[in-house]
């Protein structure tokens, strides 16, 4: 009788570890808010009317007091690093096959980006992006401050998806170090074609992180310069 | 008239030893090794298939795609097989060893032990032989077969190696986190997300990273090098077959390290070339 007590307490002890750790991980977790994309009509394309939707972001150079940043989870312990982020989440919801048009504002200074591919726009209508209103199919590679790229695991059976934009700088004299962020922004805009439901990641392909060839912090964390994309 | 003498024949001297046949039969009638002979023969059945599920699992993304893939995947199927009757050996003498001398509830300990466990040359000589041959033959077939995909590979040249053949085609490789880049210097330098490559051409890959460490793993082409930032390392194939395979990166190397995939599209000469053309470059070497 001893043993068996002795037995189920150790069984108990053991899973009780376990739920805790997968409590733990869960509460830390990290992920923002689901930002879901506006939907904006049709459009009519040469293949027909496509649906199309509309999702509107941010990217800051650090936290302020009008726009915290990501706080969720473990997020919170990181809210006073000053690193940027991308607003007002980076969880992403869009519509299967659909246009989908991102208006992206980058108030971050940058530098030259390491591989000039991240300067050229891909995946996009057409291969443009719009920057300030004008078309254009690359930036500056010695102006980067960060890359807006979607990516997958491809062997998921779901379709190839890969969109990259560069985003260009604010001259460092430009960027609100707090609370206000410049007044003029460089405002990118974009439209993709989704295919059929998928789950897809997306992240920054701009060192903008701190420690390791600026590799580490926010580039290495969920929810500020990295994130999902999902296709429903 | 002397009798020509013939010299008796000695007796043989006495001994308890039984011919070596016999005593193979012997052992061989023991209940022991009867047991531990048969579970061998049954567990070596249930291994088998794990030879063939091996390679269909290989197989499941289309490959392999060219010779070197073909010789890793021979090699495993041959090793695998090879090592299947030394694994059933192993585990019948551990599951005889488990359940055969297990005593029931309420026996007692004998009294006395088993006599000791002598050495026994036959067995010695056996297993040293079996041993030395089996590891003689996986060292041959592993020599052959590593000179065979280092050839093919592009392995023994140095990093600033040019291409084997006129023919060839040099891509560059450049692993970031957590995307592979590829450029085609021969083209006007077209740079892609996705792996081009045209069937039955040799290629060579200069690969290299921007960051931190990243592994270029060209799934079902069977080669797998290190981007390392700051140096160029090489690597070759030459793909046999039509059709989508996979790219992976084989070292941890961040958030996204399990996303840092993409594919490789292998298709003819032809449509490689019109493909580079639409792509705004006209083949330039």
């Amino acid at each position: 009788m001893k043993r068996f007590l002795v037995a189920l307490v150790s069984v108990l002890v053991g899973a009780g570890v376990v739920a805790g750790v997968a409590v733990f991980a869960s509460a830390t977790k990290g992920e923002t808010p689901l930002l879901v994309a506006e939907p904006a009509g049709t459009v009519d394309t040469p293949e027909g009317p496509v649906n199309a939707a509309n999702l509107e972001l941010y990217v800051y150079p650090n936290s302020s007091d009008a726009v915290p940043g990501p706080t969720q989870g473990v997020n919170a312990l990181y809210a006073s690093q000053g690193w940027p982020f991308y607003w007002p989440s980076t969880t992403l919801q869009v519509p299967a096959n659909s246009l989908v048009t991102v208006t992206i504002y980058q108030y971050d200074s940058g530098g030259r980006v390491f591989n000039p591919f991240w300067a050229k726009v891909h995946g996009t209508v057409d291969g443009t992006m719009t920057v300030n209103g004008k078309t254009v199919t690359e930036v500056d590679p010695t102006k980067v401050a960060h890359t807006f790229t979607v990516h997958q695991y491809p062997e998921s059976g779901q379709p190839y998806l890969f969109v990259s934009v560069p985003l260009p700088d604010l001259g460092s004299n430009q960027v609100g170090n707090a609370n206000p962020y410049s007044d003029t922004p460089k405002e990118v805009t974009f439209t993709f074609r989704t295919g059929e439901p998928g789950t897809y990641v997306w992240n920054c392909e701009f060192p903008c992180g701190d420690q390791y060839q600026e590799f580490g912090g926010p580039m290495q964390q969920r929810g500020w310069m990295s994130g999902t994309l999902e296709v429903v | 008239m002397a009798d020509t003498m013939v010299p008796a024949e000695e007796p043989e001297a006495p001994t308890n030893r039984p011919p070596a046949m016999h005593r193979l039969r012997e052992w061989l009638q023991r209940r022991y090794v009867r047991h531990i002979l048969i579970i061998t023969v049954v567990v070596g059945f249930l291994l088998l298939p794990l030879a063939w599920l091996m390679l269909a699992a290989m197989n499941q993304s289309g490959g392999p795609a060219s010779s070197i893939m073909e010789d890793i995947q021979q090699t495993i199927f041959v090793f695998t097989l090879v090592s299947i009757p030394i694994t059933a050996f192993v585990f019948a003498v551990l599951l005889y060893s488990l359940f055969g001398w297990k005593g029931k509830s309420g026996d007692v300990p004998p009294n006395n032990d088993n006599p000791a466990i002598r050495t026994n040359a036959v067995a010695v000589i056996t297993w040293t032989v079996s041993s030395s041959l089996l590891a003689a033959f996986l060292v041959v077939w592993g020599l052959i077969e590593l000179a065979d995909i280092t050839a093919d590979s592009y392995g023994s040249t140095s990093a600033t190696g040019q291409p084997k053949t006129e023919d060839a085609l040099v891509v560059n490789v450049t692993g970031q986190q957590w995307v592979w880049t590829f450029e085609y210097p021969q083209y006007d330098k077209v740079a892609t997300d996705i792996l081009y490559l045209p069937k039955d051409r040799p290629v060579l890959f200069n690969v290299t990273s921007v960051d931190v460490i990243h592994n270029f793993w060209a799934v079902e082409l069977g080669i797998k090098i290190d981007a390392n930032p700051g140096a160029i390392t090489q690597t070759g194939v030459t793909p046999n077959k039509e059709g989508t395979f996979n790219v992976r990166c084989a070292e941890l190397c961040g958030l996204h390290h399990a996303y840092m995939e993409t594919k490789i599209d292998v298709m003819p000469a032809e449509t490689f070339e019109s493909f580079m053309r639409e792509s705004g470059a006209g083949r330039t070497r």
